[in-house]
């Protein structure tokens, strides 16, 4: 912890030293970042853009994560499946980011679906991809022991697969997670009127530096409370029959 | 020994049975098997490692349908304890033998527990326990299910010998409470002649039924001198020895 503080100290250190060299308006000094925090806070568009996104952030994550586990654990267990599918996974593995955006906005306008449809479609492969190796590695004699006694699909799912899935899950989950919200930002970027994005485009054709940071490192902050506050609790909820001994 | 009201015997008949080797080539592991167990009836499967007694005890349960002939089992609980426990790592001892057997009371579970000895371990992970407590815990949860069809493979192997007796007592007892139709696989012979009512012996390439003996004395009365003896018996009904 001492060595976590003395590290951030040291940045803070570096950051107003840089910012005495290069000049104020080039690397504003981490107070000018703070007013312009504070003031974008004061007018209430911190909180609105923030959350803009947050919400942007969590269905794209989502939908993206159910579509990619059900889509990837079907690859995983139907070798025909797999085959048909895969060559459309290793196209959409290499499209790049903005062209789903551009894409998406030009077939269907510049509207909330086609933003969030976006970020899913980015992050889809890549959760895919994750499931189909955790549905590849399922264990068969625990499939076995399902079928000799006779769980229904329910109980199979709940108590034999997902447990097994849950590592693969949250790796999908943690990378998603970290994707989905650098890609929102493009998309604000490009085609909607609110957002964190959005925020620090206008910020950028103002030249503000210091409302980019602002913004840059408030987003930041958000997401290492959302690791710390709920991955990381939900993580070890998971994987507490690893860690028990006598 | 004859449970009430439930007559239909479980019949099998198995004229072949290949697997594909991982090169590619079929070979056959089972030919011409057929007999019928009757309800209650505790019988052994022996055979030496590899005869293919566990893909026959998968096929009496309706696990492996790749075969030629028929197999009836009137049944519809089955209780199965596989070589390893195969119990689900992250759920505890009780929550797996409740998600096999939901319908199963608790004083049936305490029952259960009590008798072979996992009163304490209900809470336990299976990463916590002993082999010889997993394979408890399998047996529960067999047990649990009230199954008409008892299917047991090498339940006893890798335990040491006071452990091993201990665990077939317990088993055995429970067997005889609950009537249940059981099959045992084993390659041990002595497990067999002590344990068994009826004794059926698998041998050759592919494995064919080269005996099927009943032991008529009754588990308890079964002396050393006699357990060897029928031990001998079986021994001497075997192409190859062990």
């Amino acid at each position: 912890m001492i060595w976590r503080l003395a590290s951030l100290a040291g940045f803070l250190i570096a950051w107003q030293l840089s910012s005495g060299l290069a000049g104020g308006s080039l690397l504003p000094s981490p107070e000018a970042v703070l007013a312009a925090f504070l003031e974008e806070a004061r007018s209430g568009a911190l909180a609105l853009n923030l959350l803009a996104t947050l919400a942007r952030v969590a269905a794209a994550f989502t939908i993206a994560l159910l579509a990619g586990a059900a889509i990837g654990y079907a690859m995983g267990r139907s070798l025909t499946f797999d085959r048909v599918a895969d060559p459309w996974l290793i196209l959409l593995l290499n499209l790049p980011a903005l062209v789903i955006i551009l894409l998406a906005y030009v077939w269907f306008g510049l509207t909330e679906a086609a933003a969030v449809g976006a970020v899913a479609i980015n992050k889809l492969p890549n959760t895919i991809a994750t499931l189909r190796e955790g549905a590849r590695a399922l264990d068969p004699t625990l499939d076995e022991m399902g079928e000799a006694f006779t769980f229904d699909p329910w109980t199979r799912a709940r108590h034999v697969v997902v447990p097994q899935l849950a590592p693969y899950l949250a790796a999908a989950a943690r990378t998603g997670l970290s994707l989905v919200w650098k890609i929102v930002l493009v998309v604000e970027l490009i085609g909607r009127p609110n957002g964190v994005g959005f925020a620090i485009g206008t910020a950028f054709q103002l030249f503000d530096v210091a409302r980019i940071l602002a913004y840059g490192l408030c987003f930041v902050a958000v997401m290492l409370a959302i690791e710390t506050c709920l991955v990381q609790p939900l993580e070890r909820h998971a994987s507490r029959w690893r860690n028990r001994k006598h | 020994m004859r449970r009430a009201g439930e007559t239909a015997n479980i019949e099998v008949s198995i004229r072949k049975k290949a697997v594909r080797s991982a090169a590619g080539e079929r070979k056959e592991i089972l030919a011409d098997i057929a007999f019928a167990l009757a309800p209650g009836e505790v019988t052994a499967l022996v055979g030496p490692s590899g005869s293919g007694k566990t893909t026959l005890l998968k096929i009496v349960a309706g696990l492996d349908r790749d075969f030629e002939g028929a197999v009836r089992v009137p049944t519809r609980r089955l209780g199965f304890v596989f070589q390893e426990p195969r119990l689900l790592p992250w759920r505890s001892v009780e929550e797996n033998v409740r998600i096999a057997a939901p319908e199963a009371s608790d004083a049936e579970l305490d029952a259960i527990f009590e008798a072979l000895g996992l009163a304490h371990h209900r809470r336990h992970y299976p990463g916590e326990l002993s082999l010889g407590l997993a394979r408890r815990a399998a047996v529960a949860r067999a047990f649990a299910v009230r199954p008409d069809l008892l299917l047991l493979d090498e339940p006893f192997v890798s335990l040491d010998e006071t452990l091993a007796r201990q665990l077939q007592e317990e088993l055995i007892a429970l067997v005889e409470r609950s009537c249940v139709t059981s099959l045992l696989v084993t390659h041990d012979i002595l497990e067999a002649a002590r344990l068994v009512e009826r004794v059926i012996v698998l041998d050759g390439r592919p494995a064919r039924m080269v005996a099927d003996l009943p032991i008529e004395v009754p588990r308890a009365r079964r002396s050393a001198n006699f357990v060897s003896s029928i031990a001998e018996r079986i021994r001497a009904t075997r192409l190859t020895t062990l």
